[in-house]
């Protein structure tokens, strides 16, 4: 990649804790002033915490969260600004900002522009309304229509659409339903994420304890694949394992994470990647705040990848890429042929039906792209 | 009357958790063999594993001296284990003592093993002290156990209250072992006959014997001859436990303590041998001898095929120190190179594993345990086989023998019909019921080892709610229509899978570990039949359906560290699994063969 760097700032509000989140995201207390004092710690950590990153290209910028659009836009703008001074933000960057349907109106999302957004994420997740409140969602199918209808009269013209497929009690038919309404908004891009149930949820506890009726794997692939077929009709290609764009619409900030870029995050929680040292800062609210005041950032732990496990995550990335990637830019990289490095394993891949036998290039087949920790597997040390 | 009226030699005896350990702590302390401040919980369990289990593996003797009103008393406590598979060891230990204290919980009462090593010590002729322990729980009812105690045959007006938790009613434990336990008999000045009743491998004076002089005098430097085997020794230390090792000059007629003569491995100083001079010696061993036979088999297997010397040398290192482990080599074609070891029960096979693991970090894979069958072939031939593997069905088989064993189990007389089910289900044979107490009833059963090695236990005490207890002993073999069960993954019979059941439970039961492994394989790329057969006739089958989806929806935040880790605890998971053909199977699927109750 070149010099850029990407930043994400981690927003860790939100009006309602979803039944199956179990993201570092925390229900708005109602305690005036909540969300400046926040926008002012991350403001502050833009500000002073260490780091050589300082004064480099910053091509994307990604609000997430939480939900990012319960933030006054006042708030995002003073964000921004501090961003401009740590960085050289590229005249034409990637802007993104999530926001829930229910919590944006045009007004606010024109303040949101001027302030510099240049795309919205918006997290639809269903179109079914009795599913939504089954999510814990506090919003209805319709709010998401008129989210995406405020976005386009306040002038974005690079949205994107979230849902979610694999959920309780549905088959392949509604997943490709709620993929078609959520097409029929004409996103530039959609993500698609499967249902991932973690322990520690409210849909973790009633799995263990037998009540929630997770469609299988089978049928989860199943569904995935009809989500790939409705955008592929609608002129959006799948060029990574859960995300469809239009051409030229990818997402530059999501991009950056397959190809192993770095990447700086800001705010509770949040992860940086900076040439093969990852860290994470302290992820509650209040001891993230505490910490920033003391001394200006929030680490909480870091790692650095040894050689061979920089390589194994960088081919583990790549291969959510529906591209792959070329054996020259292996080689490029790591100044060592892939089948020098690991004798025998592609090869074996391939017999094994899970990469394609492509000359010059690695890349998943359809039944590798959801087998993806077995086609890894063998590059990790 | 013996030389030493003021020795006393005895035991405690006691069901699993009635607080044997603690009274033995207590009654050293009181009596000033060790302070309070020196106590580790529990002392004479010395083993790691038996503090953790709180089970009393290898018996421990101890020398205490205490001044009752008629003058200083040495008493000899000889601690006996506490479980089933040792009931030869327990009953050495007794044939140690003139006495045993019976120690019964206050709130649970008499139990299958109170009665079972009250019949044993009764069978020995020891004087019995009843003490009702655990008195200060608020369930303790000692008046009930008053009344269970007179309908075992002994007087309850003779039962000591106690609390050894407490410390309460030690004093006069003490003085009953003093004033009702009769000195020993014996005579210094006839020919030496020492009864070993434990040993253990130390590692600078090779094997100690732990023994009770019943005739003559055993002195340092002189030389000795072990019965059994006819090996001979000279004496190198003599001494007794006061608990620490303190040497002595002689051990006469009735006295407790151990010697050493340079003897290389626990098996040659096996329990029950007699020690006798080589000059003079006696003529006649002391009774009750009987080798160590191993009952239940299973193979042990290195995870990693490179540590197979490793898990010789520790086998070997093990036997050094436990005369009832056996074990040879074996090739199984799943498992490779790997040991076919006896053990004396469940119990000593889980110690066993767990040492190897623990002390020697040797990652093991461990076949389901079998019991010893006699096959009789049509061409006459008989043979006993210890792997079910081994059995060759197509030689054409006349009939096949399996051990039995005689077991006393005590429920409360509500859970009497849950407990006959299950012996029938387990092709018991009722021999009796007695009722110990109006709310107790004591049934006798004959039932097949193989059938009570697996889960019996675990069933036993869930469908009576945790009230019934077992004890039992071999009692002989008998024919039985067995047939052998093999388990075929993907096609190819993995023999270490291969177990011997009753034919009208050859089905269900393969349809359990079918069942059983679907759940613990996991999926492969490609779909795995399981099937279960005998003598090639597919009894039952399940499949693994192929592996769909791994990958994880999303990456959240950047977070790709989480991602990568989960990823490389897959991989080091995959790394302890073994590969029978095309499959990758995890070392528990080798024990399901163990958890095939229907």
């Amino acid at each position: 990649m070149s010099d850029g760097v990407g930043v994400y700032l981690h927003m860790p509000y939100c009006p309602y804790k979803c039944h199956y989140c179990d993201f570092n995201a925390y229900r708005l207390p109602p305690r005036p002033g909540t969300l400046e004092a926040m926008a002012a710690g991350i403001v502050e950590e833009i500000a002073r915490a260490p780091g050589d990153d300082r004064g480099r290209q910053a091509r994307s910028i990604y609000f997430g969260g939480g939900t990012p659009s319960l933030f006054p836009p006042r708030a995002i703008a003073a964000i921004l600004e501090a961003l401009r001074r740590r960085y050289r933000v590229v005249p034409r960057a990637e802007v993104t900002l999530e926001c829930n349907p229910g919590t944006v109106d045009v007004a606010l999302l024109q303040e949101l522009s001027r302030a510099g957004v240049t795309r919205l994420s918006i997290g639809a997740q269903s179109f079914d309304a009795a599913m939504l409140r089954r999510l814990g969602r506090g919003h209805a199918p319709e709010d998401t229509r008129l989210a995406v209808r405020a976005a386009r009269q306040a002038g974005f013209d690079n949205l994107n659409i979230d849902v979610i497929y694999g959920l309780p009690g549905t088959t392949a038919a509604e997943a490709e339903r709620d993929a078609r309404e959520a097409l029929a908004l004409g996103p530039e891009h959609l993500s698609a994420y499967a249902l991932e149930v973690e322990d520690g949820t409210y849909f973790g506890a009633l799995r263990a304890r037998g009540t929630l009726p997770l469609p299988s794997d089978d049928e989860v692939v199943e569904a995935g694949e009809a989500v790939a077929r409705a955008c592929l009709q609608h002129g959006l290609e799948r060029y990574e394992i859960s995300n469809f764009a239009r051409p030229g619409r990818r997402s530059r900030h999501n991009l950056l994470y397959w190809h192993q870029g770095d990447y700086r995050g800001f705010g509770p929680g949040a992860h940086s990647h900076m040439s093969g040292r990852r860290s994470w800062n302290v992820a509650g609210p209040g001891p993230y705040l505490k910490a920033v005041g003391a001394q200006g950032e929030a680490c909480a732990g870091e790692e650095t990848l040894s050689p061979d496990g920089r390589r194994g995550e960088w081919i583990y990335l790549r291969l959510r890429l529906t591209e792959g990637f070329s054996l020259r830019a292996f080689s490029l990289r790591f100044g060592v042929p892939l089948d020098a490095a690991y004798p025998g394993v592609r090869r074996q891949l391939v017999r094994q039906g899970l990469l394609e036998a492509l000359p010059g290039r690695v890349r998943p087949t359809a039944a590798g792209r959801w087998l993806l920790h077995r086609v890894a597997e063998p590059f990790l040390p | 009357m013996g030389d030493r009226t003021d020795l006393r030699n005895f035991c405690i005896i006691a069901h699993i958790d009635h607080g044997k350990s603690t009274l033995a702590d207590r009654l050293l302390e009181a009596t000033g063999t060790l302070q309070a401040r020196e106590m580790q919980s529990q002392v004479l369990d010395s083993m790691d594993l038996e503090r953790e289990r709180g089970i009393t593996i290898k018996a421990q003797a101890v020398r205490l001296e205490y001044r009752s009103q008629d003058g200083l008393h040495v008493l000899n406590l000889i601690d006996t284990p506490g479980h089933v598979d040792f009931s030869y060891e327990v009953s050495r230990s007794l044939a140690a003592c003139e006495g045993a204290l019976l120690v019964i919980d206050a709130a649970q009462g008499v139990e299958a093993q109170t009665l079972a090593n009250l019949y044993l010590a009764l069978e020995h002729d020891l004087e019995i002290i009843p003490v009702i322990n655990k008195i200060d729980l608020p369930q303790a009812d000692p008046q009930r156990v008053r009344a269970e105690l007179e309908q075992i045959g002994l007087d309850p007006a003779l039962a000591i209250e106690a609390s050894a938790k407490e410390g309460t009613g030690i004093g006069a434990i003490l003085d009953a072992v003093v004033e009702r336990v009769p000195p020993p008999r014996g005579d210094s000045e006839r020919p030496l006959k020492a009864l070993i009743f434990d040993s253990h491998f130390d590692a600078y004076r090779g094997v100690v014997c732990h023994i009770r002089v019943v005739d003559g005098r055993i002195r340092a430097g002189q030389r000795i001859r072990l019965m059994a085997t006819g090996a001979a020794y000279e004496v190198s230390d003599l001494g007794v436990f006061r608990p620490q090792p303190t040497a002595v000059a002689e051990l006469a007629a009735g006295e407790v303590g151990y010697f050493a003569a340079g003897i290389k491995v626990v098996r040659d100083a096996r329990v029950g041998d007699t020690v006798t001079t080589v000059e003079g010696g006696a003529q006649e061993p002391l009774a009750g001898y009987r080798p160590a036979v191993p009952m239940v088999f299973a193979g042990l297997y290195p995870s990693e095929p490179s540590h197979y010397g490793l898990l010789r040398e520790a086998l070997e290192r093990l036997q050094l120190n436990d005369g009832a482990l056996s074990f040879e080599p074996e090739t199984s074609g799943a498992l490779g190179f790997g040991f076919r070891c006896g053990f004396l029960g469940l119990l000593h096979l889980e110690i066993v594993q767990e040492r190897l693991e623990r002390e020697y970090d040797i990652d093991l894979v461990v076949t389901a345990p079998s019991v010893v069958y006699t096959i009789h072939y049509h061409d006459g031939g008989v043979e006993r086989i210890e792997n079910p593997a081994a059995l060759d069905a197509g030689r054409g088989i006349e009939r096949v023998e399996e051990p039995y064993v005689a077991a006393t189990l005590i429920a409360p007389t509500s859970f009497v019909g849950p407990v006959m089910e299950l012996c029938q289900e387990r092709r018991g044979v009722f021999r009796t019921i007695e009722y110990p107490s109006p709310e107790r009833a004591m049934l006798a059963y004959e039932l097949p080892l193989g059938e009570i090695m697996y889960d019996f236990f675990d069933q036993l005490k869930s469908r009576t709610h945790g009230y019934a207890s077992l004890d039992y002993q071999l009692a002989g073999e008998r024919d039985g229509d067995l047939v052998r069960v093999d388990l075929l993954l993907n096609g190819e019979m993995v023999d270490a899978l291969s177990f011997i059941v009753h034919q009208s439970r050859a089905q269900s039961q393969g349809r359990a570990v079918c069942e059983k492994l679907r759940e613990v394989i996991p999926r492969q790329l490609f779909d795995v039949p399981i099937q279960a057969a005998v003598g090639g006739k597919v009894l039952a089958r399940e499949t693994i359906r192929a592996l769909r989806k791994d990958v994880l929806a999303k990456c959240y935040g950047g977070d790709i560290t989480r991602k990568r880790k989960l990823l490389e605890k897959q991989k080091e998971g995959k790394k302890r699994m073994r590969r029978l053909g095309q499959v990758e199977v995890p070392q528990e699927a080798f024990m399901a063969v163990l958890r095939r109750g229907e």
